[in-house]
């Protein structure tokens, strides 16, 4: 009784592994054997060993370290720590639109003013403004014409100093209190127009 | 062997497909054939300056007429994408840009979903006339008339400040000159500044310095001599 040939079943793994012709150069050498003397893992050099194994995807191998169900657990894991992300960055993204929102109602109701606007004033507080120098008036009933030349000086001073904003509230004083001197209604309002142009909301002026 | 490899992979694609189902889901629908948009529309002389009585077209269409604001509120029904020529006419007085302005409507979500967005163009109407304001400031010389191109129209007071104005069309230029020819001693003699106005209100700001000239000594009248000629 002569025993069948013995047949090399290959693996279609076998295929993709590259193997080093200088760690293969021993086996070489030796005749194959035949079943009973087919060389064993045990004979491959640990260096082979390693490279045979890190041929194959980090992904196989971790198929390979895991069994069945803890490779669920994984992925069950990995799927609800995704539903998690989401949910908790679609959260976090709700909260800062309802904060912004709360904002703009805020700014809406209390409408903040910037210090040129607060300068600026608007009509309220120029009526208030008017009605500050109405009592100044009433208290000061005529302006003598040396307090007259000192406030002139002073706002004079104050445009050539480059202070626009404390000239500002200098010559609506002047304003009011000479009513029929335009220059210093034109005043105003060219500062006006020079404090709105230099507000950084605004848009640029010529 | 294989069928249990597999099935993990079966359950990650139902992962991605439950997942892109929901970022679909998350998408807007096209959007509809026609819609109201909300435009208001501003007109401005200077940044902030708001022009009333400037009257507003779309596509040539009256939109109506800026209030005391400077402000046109119109609601115009069309698809978004869609460009329309907008075009307005400025008051007495300013002067309107020739060029049309070319809106596309686009549809946006505002924060605030209590109102509606407003889109909001901003319209220039340039002023004809701009203001110059001349602040003088002339040290040592109080009581000095002012001339504007050769007319008086200010003088200085006791600590020689003085102000007046003049409104002029951009690019006028201005002569100022301090006149000293009531006082004489002071020097530089009727010193001028040459202005230009801008495009803008402007203050012009003239800082001018004078000196006192000294009187010149009078020297007494030598007595006569009498040289004796012989």
């Amino acid at each position: 009784m002569t025993e069948p040939p013995t047949m090399l079943l290959r693996d279609p793994d076998d295929d993709r592994t590259l193997i080093d012709p200088r760690f293969s150069a021993p086996r070489s050498d030796k005749p194959f054997e035949g079943s009973g003397g087919a060389a064993q893992p045990a004979d491959l050099s640990p260096s082979l060993v390693r490279l045979a194994l890190g041929t194959r995807g980090p992904w196989q191998r971790l198929h390979a370290m895991l069994s069945e169900r803890r490779r669920r657990t994984v992925e069950i894991a990995v799927v609800l720590a995704l539903v998690f992300g989401l949910g908790s960055v679609a959260y976090q993204q709700r909260r800062a639109v309802d904060a912004l929102r709360d904002a703009i109602e805020e700014m809406r109701v209390g409408s903040p003013t910037s210090p040129v606007h607060e300068l600026l004033g608007s009509e309220g507080r120029e009526r208030a403004q008017v009605g500050a120098v109405a009592r100044m008036e009433a208290l000061i009933p005529e302006v003598s014409p040396s307090e007259r030349e000192q406030l002139e000086h002073r706002g004079a001073s104050l445009i050539g100093s480059n202070n626009f904003a404390g000239a500002l509230t200098h010559y609506q004083t002047l304003a009011e209190l000479f009513p029929k001197e335009a220059p210093f209604g034109d005043v105003v309002t060219v500062l006006k127009a020079k404090l709105r142009c230099a507000e950084p909301v605004s848009s640029p002026c010529p | 062997m294989r069928r249990a490899s597999e099935q993990p992979v079966s359950v990650t694609s139902r992962v991605i497909v439950v997942l892109s189902a929901v970022a679909l889901a998350s998408c807007e629908r096209p959007p509809d054939a026609e819609r109201p948009f909300a435009i208001a529309f501003v007109v401005e002389s200077d940044p902030g300056v708001r022009v009333p009585g400037a009257r507003v077209f779309i596509d040539g269409v009256p939109a109506g007429e800026t209030d005391s604001n400077g402000r046109v509120n119109a609601e115009i029904n069309g698809q978004s994408g869609q460009q329309l020529g907008i075009s307005h006419d400025c008051p007495d007085g300013h002067d309107a840009p020739f060029e049309r302005k070319a809106l596309r409507l686009r549809k946006f979500e505002g924060v605030d979903r209590s109102r509606p967005p407003t889109m909001e163009i901003t319209l220039t109407c340039r002023p004809l006339k701009r203001l110059a304001a001349f602040v003088v400031r002339a040290s040592d010389g109080p009581d000095l008339p002012i001339l504007l191109d050769g007319k008086p129209v200010a003088r200085t007071n006791g600590s020689g400040v003085a102000h007046f104005s003049i409104r002029g069309a951009p690019g006028t230029e201005y002569i100022v000159e301090l006149e000293t020819r009531e006082r004489p001693r002071l020097r530089p003699r009727s010193p001028t500044h040459l202005f230009t106005l801008p495009d803008a209100d402007e203050i012009f700001v003239i800082n001018q310095a004078f000196d006192l000239e000294k009187e010149p000594r009078r020297r007494g009248r030598r007595p006569t001599r009498i040289t004796k000629i012989e």
